[in-house]
C-alpha cells in the first residue's frame, strides 16, 4: 500500500483489471490488464476504428463505468464513485475534445468555452486565478493564443470553421486548467496543414502539470507526444478486430 | 439551475420556429378552453343578474324552469295565467315589500311586449342590484304610452315621441294585429344585459284595453271599441302571467315560498329564480360537458403536439446532449432540460392563450355592455380558470417527462459518442 500511495502523486492515470462490454452483448470488448500515465505526460493511442479507444476515453472521463476494475485519476478511482460525484469529477478535472461537433450551436463562441466554469465551480475559480480578474478574461485569453481574435468570440459557433471550432474546442477543454486533457480524434475533421498547426497549439498549451491522452488512427500525428501506445497492446479482448 | 434555464432558453430559442408552432397549438387549444368556461361562466352569471334582485316568481301552476323562464326571460310559453285576485293578495302579504305584475302575449316586430305596473321600474333590480335608468324619456303615464329597452329602440331606430303598434301573439309578422290602438314611445332604457334591453313596456291597463274586443285569440267581428269610449271601461286587468315578488326579509323566503300559494284561491307556482336556474344549468350542463370535452380534446392533442415535438428534436439534439456530459453535466441536468423546455413552452402557451381571451373580452366587452351589458361577466376571469390553466401546466409537466426521461436514458446509454 505504502509503494502504491508514493506512485499516486506522479500518476495521472493508473488502470488495474478493467473490464467493459456493451449491456446486451457476452463478449467484452474491452479488457485491460494495465495502463497507466504518468504525471504531465502526454500520451498518443492509436488503434483502428472498433478498438474500443472511444471507449476506453468515455470510461476514463466517468462517462461509462466498466464491469470490472479500477480506473485511477489522479487519486481517484472514478469507476468506484456514485454517478452524481463522478459526473463533478469530470466537470471538474477533465477537459474533454471531440471529433468535431464539439460547440453547442445556440451559444456564443465565449459562452461555449465558459461552459464548463458554469458546471464546476473549481475550473472557475482557477480560470479567475489564471487571468487574476473574471473566467471570461481567461476564455479571451485561451481563445487568443488559440488564433480566435475578439471579433470571433461573440460570433454564432455557426460561422465559424471546422478548424475554428476545434480550436475554440480546445479552449473549452483547456479552461479552469483542468488535470487531464482527454481528446477523441480531435484532428480528424481537418485538412493535413490545419491538423499540425492544431496539435501543435494544443500540446503548446497544455503545458499545465497534467495528462494529456490523445486517440488517432493516424499514426502520422504521433511524433510530438512523449508516448505512443497502440490499443493493440492494451486490450487483450477475444474480440478484439485489430489483434495481430 | 440558471444555468440549465439559460441552456433550456438558448436552446428552444435556436428552435423557435418549430417549438413556435407546437407553442400556437397550444395557445389556441388552451384560449379556446378558456373561451367556453369564461362564456359558461358569463351566461349564467347575466342570468342570475336578470333576478338578482327578486325573491320569487309567482305565476300558474307549471315546471319552476318553465315559469322562470317564460316570465322573466320571455322563453317559451305558460298556458294559463293566474288571475288578478291573485295577484293582489300576494301584494297584500306582509312578508312581502313589492309585487311586479308581468303580463306577456303581445310583440313588436319579433320584440316581446310586457305589460307591467309603475313598480317595475321602482323595484326591479339586476346586476348588483341596479335600478334601471332611463336613457331617455320617462316612463309609461298615458294609457297608450310605451317603453322601450335599450336594444328595441336600437335595432328598431325608435326614439321618444315615435309612435308604433303591436301585434297579438309573439309571431314576427303577426296578421292579427292591433293597428287600431297605437302607442306612444314615452322612455327608452339604459342597456342593462338582462331581457328588459329587448322588451317593450306597457301598462297593465294597456294590454287590457287591447284586448277588450277581443276574444279567443282574435278581434270579435263587428265589435270596434272607439279610444275614446275606452275610459267608460273597466281596465282593471283580470289576469296576469306571473308576479315578481321582493321581500322585506330575504331569508323569509322558503317561508314565504311555503305558505303563500296556500292562502291563494287557486294552485300556483312560486318558484326562487336562483334554485330554478340551478335547475336550468342542470338541464344543459350535457352541452357545455360535451363543449368542455370537445375543447379538452383539443388541448391533448396539442400537448401530444408538444410531446412529439420534442421526442423528434431529441435525435438531433444527440450531440448537445453529448458535449453536455463532457463538460460535466449530468443526466438529471438533461433530465430538466427537457423538463422546462416542454414546461416552458407550456407555460408560454398557455399564457398567450390566456392573454388571447383577456384580449379579445376586453376588446369586445364595450360592445357586448352596449348590446347585452354583459363585459363585466365576460372581461373578469372565472373562479374556475385558474384552476384550468393549473390543470393545463400539470398536463404540460406530465408530458415533458416523457422526452426528458428518455433524453436520460440516451445521454446514459451512449457515453459521449452517440452512434448517428
Amino acid at each position: 500500500m505504502n509503494a502504491a500511495a508514493s506512485t499516486l502523486w506522479d500518476t495521472a492515470v493508473a488502470i488495474d483489471g478493467l473490464r467493459f462490454g456493451w449491456r446486451g452483448s457476452d463478449d467484452a470488448c474491452l479488457d485491460l490488464p494495465h495502463f497507466s500515465v504518468a504525471q504531465g505526460e502526454r500520451v498518443f493511442l492509436h488503434g483502428p476504428s472498433g478498438s474500443g479507444k472511444s471507449t476506453l476515453l468515455a470510461i476514463l472521463a466517468g462517462v461509462l463505468v466498466p464491469q470490472a476494475g479500477t480506473v485511477r485519476i489522479g487519486a481517484t478511482d472514478v469507476a468506484a464513485l456514485p454517478a452524481g460525484r463522478r459526473d463533478q469529477f469530470r466537470a471538474d478535472h477533465i477537459g474533454f475534445l471531440f471529433q468535431q461537433f464539439n460547440l453547442l450551436p445556440y451559444l456564443s463562441v465565449l459562452e461555449n468555452v465558459l461552459l464548463p466554469c458554469r458546471f464546476s465551480l473549481r475550473r472557475r475559480m482557477r480560470a479567475e486565478a489564471a487571468s487574476g480578474a473574471s473566467a471570461r478574461d481567461e476564455a479571451q485569453r485561451l481563445l487568443a493564443r488559440l488564433g480566435i481574435g475578439p471579433e470571433l468570440s461573440v460570433r454564432p459557433t455557426a460561422q465559424l470553421s471546422v478548424g475554428q471550432q476545434q480550436r475554440v474546442a480546445a479552449a473549452r477543454a483547456l479552461i479552469g486548467r483542468p488535470d487531464m486533457l482527454i481528446a477523441d480524434e480531435p484532428t480528424s475533421a481537418l485538412d493535413a496543414a490545419s491538423q499540425r498547426d492544431f496539435l501543435d497549439l494544443l500540446l503548446a498549451e497544455s503545458t499545465f502539470p497534467g495528462a494529456l491522452v490523445m486517440v488517432s488512427h493516424d499514426l502520422r500525428l504521433a511524433a510530438p507526444f512523449d508516448r505512443s501506445v497502440a490499443m493493440a497492446d492494451l486490450n487483450v479482448a477475444r474480440r478484439h478486430i485489430g489483434a495481430p | 439551475m440558471k444555468t440549465i434555464l439559460l441552456l433550456a432558453w438558448k436552446s428552444a430559442w435556436s428552435r423557435r420556429f418549430a417549438l413556435g408552432l407546437t407553442c400556437l397549438s397550444i395557445m389556441l387549444s388552451v384560449a379556446m378552453l378558456v373561451a367556453v368556461e369564461r362564456m359558461r361562466h358569463g351566461a349564467h352569471a347575466s342570468f342570475a343578474a336578470s333576478v338578482s334582485g327578486t325573491d320569487l316568481v309567482v305565476g300558474p301552476r307549471s315546471h319552476p324552469v318553465q315559469l322562470l323562464l317564460y316570465a322573466v326571460f320571455h322563453l317559451g310559453a305558460v298556458e294559463n295565467g293566474m288571475s288578478w285576485d291573485s295577484a293582489e293578495r300576494i301584494a297584500a302579504d306582509p312578508a312581502v315589500a313589492w309585487t311586479i305584475p308581468v303580463t306577456l302575449g303581445d310583440s313588436h316586430r319579433g320584440f316581446p311586449v310586457v305589460s307591467t305596473s309603475a313598480a317595475y321600474f321602482d323595484h326591479y333590480r339586476y346586476g348588483r342590484h341596479q335600478r334601471l335608468a332611463f336613457a331617455a324619456g320617462t316612463q309609461f303615464h298615458a294609457l297608450f304610452d310605451v317603453v322601450l329597452g335599450a336594444e328595441v329602440a336600437r335595432r328598431l331606430g325608435y326614439s321618444v315621441g315615435d309612435r308604433l303598434t303591436l301585434s297579438h301573439g309573439l309571431e314576427e309578422i303577426g296578421h292579427a294585429g292591433h293597428a287600431d290602438r297605437p302607442f306612444t314611445v314615452t322612455g327608452i332604457l339604459a342597456p342593462t344585459g338582462t331581457p328588459a334591453d329587448r322588451t317593450l313596456h306597457i301598462g297593465l291597463e294597456a294590454m287590457q284595453a287591447l284586448h277588450l274586443d277581443w276574444h279567443g285569440g282574435a278581434q270579435i267581428p263587428g265589435v270596434a271599441i272607439k279610444a275614446s269610449d275606452l275610459a267608460k271601461f273597466d281596465l282593471r286587468p283580470t289576469q296576469v302571467t306571473a308576479v315578481l315578488v321582493g321581500l322585506k326579509q330575504r331569508a323569509a323566503v322558503l317561508r314565504v315560498q311555503r305558505l303563500l300559494p296556500a292562502r291563494l284561491a287557486e294552485p300556483v307556482s312560486a318558484v326562487m329564480p336562483g334554485a330554478a336556474l340551478d335547475q336550468l344549468w342542470r338541464l344543459t350542463s350535457g352541452v357545455e360537458g360535451v363543449l368542455r370535452a370537445v375543447a379538452a380534446l383539443v388541448l391533448v392533442v396539442a400537448l401530444a403536439g408538444l410531446a412529439a415535438a420534442v421526442l423528434a428534436g431529441l435525435n438531433e439534439r444527440r450531440r448537445e446532449m453529448a458535449v453536455l456530459r463532457a463538460v460535466g453535466a449530468n443526466p438529471s441536468h438533461i433530465f430538466l432540460l427537457m423538463l422546462c423546455e416542454g414546461l416552458g413552452v407550456t407555460l408560454a402557451g398557455s399564457a398567450a392563450g390566456w392573454a388571447a381571451v383577456q384580449l379579445a373580452a376586453w376588446s369586445i366587452a364595450p360592445a357586448l355592455l352596449a348590446h347585452f351589458g354583459l363585459a363585466r361577466d365576460i372581461a373578469a376571469p372565472g373562479p374556475t380558470e385558474w384552476l384550468l390553466l393549473a390543470a393545463v401546466m400539470a398536463a404540460g409537466l406530465f408530458v415533458s417527462i416523457v422526452p426528458g426521461w428518455r433524453a436520460c436514458r440516451l445521454s446514459l446509454a451512449n457515453g459521449l459518442a452517440p452512434r448517428t
